[in-house]
């Protein structure tokens, strides 16, 4: 029994690979009915045999009997008798599922009622032959023509015996023969047939036919004894029922090869005979046909691959990460100055490398595993959809490790359903859009950083960030005002949150979204990350990145409490020092959280030593004490000389993990946390170290939710949290608050300003009237805002601040006698109240009167040649050139203007882009900058409508943002923009402004 | 060795063999046939935010185990590890691979059954707190001549550890 299951078991690993062989090569063939040869077909044909023929061994009746009529009409195609049309692909394609459905359900298959599909294949058959050959059959007579079959009928054969051969022959013969027959099948009828009916001349003597049947297959019969001689000719029901034909020469016989078989009885029948391999059946009968078919069928290929039990594997991966352990433990214990020793030990770990690598290898299987299924996916969608859809795949032959190819496998199909379901749209849609019919689908994967990369792109009409918005608006998971300061970004993000998906409709509301919260879940179980890309009207990419495998990751080994913890490289993104000063300087506390700036962007720290101190998850109390303790510890100088911090990542937010010391990155080989402690949430894991000793893996996603940083996130409510969310997402809209007279207060906008170094007065020097300091070594000018403004001189102080703005060609600082705040931009900046060149303005700030300044302004009175050589090389133009200038925010808008006009540009200005075209429509403009993240139209929009309707096609463009990556900068080039440059850099901005109107002068001149 | 003597038919059927342990100075047992092995291997590496009982992870030859406190399990007070205490680990039959602290290994005992006193009432000398505990996961008292064996239920410690 259990030999039976295992040959079950067997069967359906087996079957599955040859339906997928099926797939492929039926799609082949759909996509390319013209060329197809005849060789691919033969492909599907084996495979279908193979089915058939171990589903007759095994007894699986109805998958034998639909195996059988798929595999006729193949054999017919084969032979050029009838072309790969459509209807028989479809059908074919129903029989092939039909199959998977019964071999993915093994136990019940012979309960599946097929007789739709069974019907629609033998018609198809059977019309084929009436239209095609029935003229020319008309010679073949059946020689049984029976009213009805037996139930129970297997394998029909005609067996024909020459009497004249039969009659010389030994008499006891014709009696074992007919029990042999009889105990292997039964004979349903017999009776002669006149020579003139045979073509065959050599045949024209009085032959006897024997209607059998059996359960053997067509080759095994051949092979029992007595008949070598005879010929035997395979028939279907239809052939005895319709009385219309009989396959009329040998070779007809064996090109067409029809053997019905109704095999109820199949697994009581005796099958001592039939053979114990059906693979080898499946390659005798190739051999068979192409003696007579002259069709050169090639040799089944031989097998270099074995079947190996996934749990041994494991063991061996097991084994060998054990034996990585030991080699590290070797390595240590090893007296480096004993030569030979030493030559082993090294030996012994290049060898144990390789065996790891290589036993890492036979989990790995080629993602074409599971791409394989993907254009039969979309292949019936698309036609589902009445959607043309093409679907390219690359990289096929990367290879991932087998439960990460298995846990892929649902989000795969997920994804690209999407795509085809939301993303594609209808081929009359996208022709209106400009597009071609067939949408496309692009699916690669590739190596990149020891991960795999699995991008998915479509040519759709992208996610409607609009129908996102009220979908998120209507099921209250965000509110009006938090999308109204949502990126574009941002609020793509919003499709991949749980319950964005609930409700059915989702996709008549958004691009994209059902169940896409499923899918990232999915993947952050094993480590894989998804990034989400839309381009309204363009398409969608989707990218996943996922680990090459589970078993042992890389990961960076820190201490804490003096026990060591790994956390994994795949949640990993840096890691900070801070020393001395900069422990009680940069770390700043925030009603009760700890933050850090880093790189402008402001990250919440998280002390790992508190949290293994406490077991139950953080409360805002329990946060307020932990930050309230260090930021006393803080201002008691000493006590730290040095803070070290890994910034994670998990999901889409980032934190940095006070860690004690960190000790380097190692490849650890991950064992399970023990299952009595598997609900804490902190680990996610344990491995052994070099030394012996046990250390445990972080779970970075427990240790947030632990800490109370993901809740903070979403927990709007809490006004600081969400002070601290748009302080990293609008960090471009700060302004740094401070005193330098006795009564004025300033402003600078933060992303000005480079650093403030906090030094002693004595260090500033003079040469003349000018005063410089060295800061990082190099000789920094120093500008006093009273000597420059009108305002209330500095106080002396024994140490000042310097405030040292970005992108400025030569360094030079600001003193600053008292830092007051960081604020958010006012929105109302009033340029006409109390104003001076080299202010920008000023504004109401906690009910002072804040200045703002124009630090270049300032510069340039203090040192006006310095920007004499910008102008020289690239002068501005010297008739007055009109600029257009979008911009959003009133700060930058009127800072940048003033830029402008100082170059002696004509600027008007507009708040976004719909201000903009309407700007456009009725001016005259030599150049527009405009800005890329705005309200009502963004910059992307802007400038592509702009280039399309006419009034501004051929203007040159420049983008100007906050936003720096790569990315946002091809993106820029893509929708229109001619340069790309960062907002606040006041020198480049002018110089490629200029540039730009230079060449737009040099073009239509020419 | 010591394992295979147990189930002896020459024997008397009911004679059982006990792996003993010192806690707190009083003499504990347990199956010897569930003990794996005994290790003096004591370096265990703490799992923060498990309960106490659990005392952390220990590396037997490249396996990972779980080690309970079994004084804090039975609810004595904690002591430091010193180069007397020991682990015993126990078979997977047991539960998955762990093992638990003791403070000093002794004799393998071998017991006739009658020797062995299921009412446990000499246990209610043991002080208040514990004896609850030791209750659950005790299996019975066992009288020497100079000493008092409790004898432990190995399979309940995973199982009182358990949230």
């Amino acid at each position: 029994m259990t030999e039976n299951e295992n040959l079950l078991d067997e069967f359906v690993a087996e079957s599955r690979e040859h339906i997928e062989l099926m797939e492929r090569g039926l799609l082949e063939l759909e996509n390319n009915p013209k060329s197809a040869d005849r060789e691919e077909i033969a492909v599907i044909f084996r495979s279908i045999h193979s089915i058939k023929g171990a589903a007759g061994f095994l007894g699986q009746v109805q998958i034998n009997r639909l195996s059988h009529v798929m595999e006729t009409l193949l054999s017919r195609m084969r032979d050029g008798e009838i072309n790969p049309d459509q209807i028989y692909i479809d059908a074919l394609f129903a029989g092939v599922d039909q199959l998977s459905t019964m071999v993915n359900d093994i136990e019940q298959s012979n309960e599946v009622d097929i007789s739709g599909i069974y019907k629609r294949l033998v018609e198809l058959d059977a019309d084929e032959k009436a239209s095609l050959h029935s003229p020319q059959k008309s010679s073949g007579q059946s020689h049984f023509v029976l009213q009805k079959l037996p139930e129970n009928h297997a394998n029909l054969f005609s067996l024909t015996y020459d009497l004249d051969a039969l009659l010389k022959q030994d008499s006891a013969w014709p009696v074992m023969h007919i029990q042999e027959l009889a105990s292997a099948g039964d004979i349903l009828a017999a009776g002669f047939s006149e020579g003139e009916n045979i073509p065959d001349e050599s045949h024209a003597k009085p032959q006897f036919h024997l209607l059998y049947s059996t359960i053997m297959e067509e080759d095994v019969l051949h092979e029992m004894p007595n008949m070598n001689d005879l010929q035997i000719t395979p028939l279907t029901p239809l052939d005895i029922l319709c009385g219309g034909e009989q396959s009329d020469t040998p070779q007809r016989i064996s090109k067409t090869e029809k053997n019905d078989l109704q095999a109820d009885r199949a697994s009581d029948a005796p099958s001592s005979q039939t053979e114990k391999e059906p693979r080898g059946a499946q390659g005798k009968n190739i051999s068979a046909l192409s003696t007579s078919s002259s069709n050169n069928a090639p040799p089944k290929e031989s097998s270099d691959t074995i079947r190996i039990q996934v749990s041994l594997l494991d063991r061996l991966m097991a084994l060998a990460g054990e034996l990585v352990l030991v080699r590290n433990q070797h390595i240590m214990a090893v007296d480096s100055n004993d030569a030979q020793i030493r030559g082993i030990s090294q030996r012994l770990d290049i060898v144990t490398s390789e065996l790891q690598e290589a036993i890492m290898r036979t989990r790995m299987q080629p993602i074409g595993n599971v791409f394989g299924k993907l254009p039969r996916m979309v292949r019936d969608l698309s036609h589902k959809l009445d959607k043309e859809i093409d679907i390219k795949i690359s990289g096929n032959e990367v290879e991932v490790d087998k439960t990460i190819l298995e846990a892929l496998s649902d989000p795969l199909t997920h994804l690209i359903r999407n795509c085809c379901d939301h993303g594609i749209e209808m081929p009359q849609k996208r022709r209106e859009c400009g597009k071609t019919g067939k949408g496309s689908i692009h699916t690669k994967a590739y190596h990149e950083a020891g991960k795999i990369n699995i991008v998915i792109q479509d040519d759709g009409q992208g996610i409607d960030l609009e129908a996102v918005k009220n979908k998120a608006l209507t099921s209250e998971l965000r509110s009006e005002e938090e999308l109204e300061h949502m990126s574009d970004k941002e609020l793509l993000s919003l499709v991949l949150l749980p319950g964005f998906s609930t409700t059915q409709k989702v996709s008549d509301v958004s691009g994209r979204g059902v169940g896409m919260d499923v899918v990232k879940t999915g993947l952050e179980q094993f480590g894989g990350i998804l990034e989400l890309d839309s381009f309204p009207g363009i398409g969608t990419t989707v990218k996943l990145q996922l680990p090459l495998t589970l078993a042992i990751i890389p990961c960076l080994v820190v201490i804490v409490d003096n026990h060591r913890y790994a956390i994994p490289q795949v949640n990993l993104k840096e890691l900070v020092c801070l020393y001395d000063d900069d422990v009680r300087n940069k770390v700043e506390c925030a009603g009760n959280q700890e933050l850090y700036r880093l790189r402008d962007k402001l990250l919440p720290l998280v002390r790992f030593k508190e949290v293994l101190q406490r077991q139950k998850p953080f409360t805002e109390n329990t946060r307020t004490e932990i930050t309230d303790k260090y930021c006393k510890l803080q201002t008691d100088d000493g006590q730290h000389s040095c803070l070290n911090f890994a910034v994670v990542k998990s999901g889409n937010s980032a934190f940095g993990l006070i860690v004690d010391q960190v000790l380097g990155t190692e490849e650890i080989v991950v064992k399970p946390m023990h299952q009595t402690v598997k609900h804490l949430s902190i680990y996610s894991g344990a491995t052994v170290m070099g030394d012996g000793q046990v250390a445990l893996i972080l779970d970075i996603e427990g240790i947030a939710n632990h800490a109370g940083m993901e809740i903070s996130a979403e927990q709007q409510e809490d006004s600081l949290e969400r002070q601290i969310q748009e302080n990293i997402t609008d960090e471009n809209e700060q302004v740094l608050l401070f005193k330098y007279g006795s009564q004025e207060r300033f402003a600078v906008s933060l992303p000005l300003i480079k650093r403030i170094e906090h030094l002693p007065s004595s260090r500033i020097e003079k040469v003349g009237d000018k005063e410089f300091a060295t800061i990082d070594n190099v000789s920094t000018r120093i500008l006093r805002l009273d000597q420059l403004l009108t305002v209330s001189p500095g106080q002396l102080q024994d140490n000042i601040f310097l405030l040292l703005p970005k992108y400025v060609r030569r360094p030079f600082g600001i003193v600053i006698n008292e830092l007051l705040d960081i604020e958010q931009t006012p929105l109302a900046m009033n340029g006409d109240g109390y104003n001076e060149d080299g202010l920008l303005g000023s504004a109401i700030t906690d009910d002072h009167l804040t200045l703002f300044l124009d630090v270049y302004r300032l510069i340039e009175k203090a040192e006006p040649d310095w920007f004499e050589e910008r102008r020289r090389a690239t002068p501005p133009p010297e008739e007055q050139k009109s600029i257009l200038l979008v911009e959003d925010m009133p700060f930058f808008r009127k800072m940048i203007k003033g830029y402008l006009e100082a170059d002696n540009y004509k600027v008007l200005t507009a708040e976004h882009g719909l201000a903009g075209l309407e700007i456009l429509s009725k001016n005259h403009i030599d150049l527009i900058v405009s800005d890329l993240e705005m309200p009502e139209m963004d910059g992307w929009t802007f400038i592509s409508k702009a280039r399309s309707n006419g009034y501004g096609c051929d203007l040159p463009a420049l983008a100007l943002s906050s936003l720096t990556s790569t990315h946002d900068r091809t993106r820029a080039m893509a929708a229109g923009f001619n340069e790309y440059e960062v907002k606040i850099n006041r020198e480049d901005l002018l110089t490629v402004a200029a540039r730009l109107l230079q060449n737009d002068i040099s073009k239509s001149v020419n | 060795m010591r394992s295979e003597r147990d189930g002896n038919p020459g024997q008397s059927a009911c004679r059982y063999q006990f792996s003993t342990f010192y806690l707190a100075g009083r003499l504990f047992g347990v199956n010897i046939l569930d003990v794996k092995e005994i290790t003096p291997q004591t370096t265990v590496t703490p799992i923060f935010h498990a309960r106490p009982e659990v005392k952390g992870y220990v590396n037997i030859r490249g396996q990972v185990h779980l080690v309970l406190n079994l004084r804090l399990l039975l609810g004595l007070d904690e002591r430091e590890v010193d180069p007397q205490s020991r682990i015993i680990l126990f078979k997977a039959e047991v539960g998955e691979d762990f093992g638990v602290l003791v403070d000093q290994v002794s004799d393998v005992l071998a017991v006739e059954e009658d020797m062995i006193d299921e009412r446990r009432q000499e246990l209610q000398e043991m002080s208040e707190q514990s004896e609850r505990r030791i209750a659950h996961l005790g299996k019975g008292v066992c009288k020497l001549d100079t000493d008092l064996m409790v004898i432990l239920e190995s399979r309940r410690f995973l199982k009182a550890v358990k949230v």
